[in-house]
């Protein structure tokens, strides 16, 4: 009996709201611990534990778990919508990043405005970044992570471009990073450009199936180097640097490469669809998959 | 030495000191000359109000003791009132005010200032020299400490609660941010409640909502303000 009335408490502790911007959008809960206050420009101080204490911000599709948070929020205004401004987190995190929570948050927005809901994107993506301890700093336009010791980022996205459906997942494990994000999008995902230390272990797995298709087409890669830069905004490349080793298949084929630097190039809907390999090329393999040995 | 007993069963009550500084007005009343002043038992839409220490009061009953305070120079003070039936004390400074309302009060005079021992629906109001209410807070009981020296004429209070307190924000008077908890402390410029405290933002303020804090310290600019506020919530709070 104690011992539920122990979990009963520990639950209503968990739940606990601590701070609610005016729009909803930002909300601080979980803590079992915490102190801060208002700044002179109007934004929102903390410092918090809680086990684990959680920072939300909705319209930017993030949430962030970690036993120690402290930051500062920007509530929303007449101009402006809410955003994370910084935040620090120590102590095993987890940072979620999900453009259907963007999404939804906007369309709420926009009817507490009396305002047009913008369309639904056709794609979602969902990424989970895990990491002893990050740093974050945003502008509301866009924000920098930056993850000071080993981590992995897991993301998932689906949806349809053209005929064809899709879904992928990215794996992604380094010992450094900073990731410029663009969390408030409510399109694609949220990751602009970053650059990983590593080792760096890379890990791309999709399934496309055009409409009418009798199965799926699926393609797999996986890359190793000792940095990776990534361009997202611009060129749309992921760069692999540094004793780099490419393997992977696609629909029929399937191969090895090892190089200095392997360019991978990427379409709107993340699908790499070109490989550029600077090395050796004795080293690189490319056979027909056998068959029934789709993966 | 007891001395004769005064009545004023008349419709309408007055009195004046010589300096016109203190002046009592009520519908009805009765008063004891005391060998160190007056003691008045005073009802009906009673006020007293004293131009040397900037104070009116008001209410429906009012037992007060008139006399020299110690280290005073006015000959005739307000040295002690109960008042009930809807007490009102102002207390001006410097162009700036406080109003302090309650069920029943009472009035002591301590040097300079005053102190005020209030009951019953309590209410604190601090007036800008715009007649503006920057501050109002409300609890069940308190206490005040009045002074015509401080800039705002309450320079500290407790409130008792549930209390609530409103707070007109800088940015702008329509934007006010709103302050609940179990007990309310006002010191100078700084307003600290304790206790399941609640903060939100209401009109234009972009603030949010904050809740479950258990303190959480108000800082009030010159003008009485709301300016910022910090809190501390969990173990060692």
């Amino acid at each position: 009996m104690k011992t539920l009335a122990a979990v009963l408490l520990l639950a209503v502790i968990q739940g606990r709201t601590l701070y609610e911007d005016p729009t909803r959008s930002i909300r601080i809960h979980g803590y079992t611990q915490a102190e801060g206050g208002t700044l002179e420009n109007g934004d929102f101080e903390f410092s918090m534990r809680g086990n684990p204490a959680v920072v939300e911000s909705r319209v930017e599709g993030m949430v962030v778990t970690a036993p120690t948070l402290s930051g500062t929020v920007s509530p929303a205004s007449s101009s402006a919508r809410a955003f994370i401004r910084v935040l620090n987190v120590e102590g095993g995190s987890v940072v979620t990043l999900d453009s259907a929570i963007a999404h939804q948050a906007q369309v709420d927005l926009a009817k507490r405005a009396g305002a047009a809901a913008p369309a639904e994107p056709a794609t979602r993506e969902a990424s989970t970044i895990r990491s002893a301890s990050f740093g974050y700093v945003g502008t509301g336009g866009e924000g920098t992570l930056t993850i000071p010791q080993a981590f992995t980022i897991e993301s998932h996205s689906d949806g349809r471009v053209g005929d064809t459906s899709f879904t992928q997942t990215l794996t992604a494990e380094g010992t450094q990073a900073t990731i410029k994000l663009d969390p408030a999008t409510s399109a694609e995902i949220p990751v602009k450009s970053g650059t990983i230390s590593g080792p760096v272990k890379l890990k791309i797995s999709r399934s496309e199936t055009k409409t009418g298709a009798p199965q799926p087409t699926l393609s797999e890669l996986e890359g190793f180097a000792d940095n990776v830069e990534i361009d997202l905004q611009t060129a749309r490349t992921i760069t692999l640097r540094g004793n780099v080793k490419v393997s992977g298949f696609s629909g029929l084929y399937q191969g090895t490469s090892e190089g200095d630097v392997v360019v991978v190039t990427l379409d709107q809907a993340m699908k790499p669809i070109r490989i550029r390999i600077t090395g050796d090329p004795t080293k690189s393999t490319l056979r027909e998959r056998k068959q029934g040995g789709v993966r | 030495m007891i001395l004769p007993l005064l009545s004023f069963s008349q419709s309408i009550f007055s009195y004046s000191d010589a300096k016109g500084d203190l002046s009592i007005r009520a519908k009805d009343g009765q008063g004891i000359l005391s060998a160190g002043g007056y003691e008045f038992d005073l009802k009906g839409s009673v006020a007293i109000s004293s131009k040397t220490r900037q104070l009116v009061l008001t209410a429906s009953r009012v037992k007060a003791s008139i006399g020299k305070s110690p280290g005073s120079d006015a000959p005739n003070e307000l040295k002690k009132a109960t008042a009930s039936g809807g007490a009102n004390i102002v207390q001006s400074a410097s162009g700036k005010s406080s109003r302090l309302q309650a069920g029943t009060a009472t009035y002591t005079v301590q040097g300079s200032g005053a102190s005020v021992q209030a009951s019953g629906s309590v209410r604190i109001v601090n007036v800008d020299s715009g007649k503006r209410e920057t501050l109002t807070a409300t609890g069940t009981s308190g206490t005040a400490r009045l002074d015509s020296k401080s800039p705002r004429g309450i320079s500290s209070a407790t409130l008792n609660g549930p209390v609530r307190v409103e707070i007109v924000q800088s940015a702008g008077s329509a934007s006010r941010v709103v302050f609940t908890g179990r007990k309310m402390t006002l010191s100078g410029n700084q307003v600290s409640l304790t206790g399941n405290v609640k903060a939100s933002g209401a009109g234009a303020s972009r603030f949010g909502n904050l809740s479950n804090v258990d303190s959480l310290t108000v800082t009030l600019n010159d003008r009485g303000e709301f300016s910022r506020f910090t809190f501390k919530s969990g173990a060692g709070s």
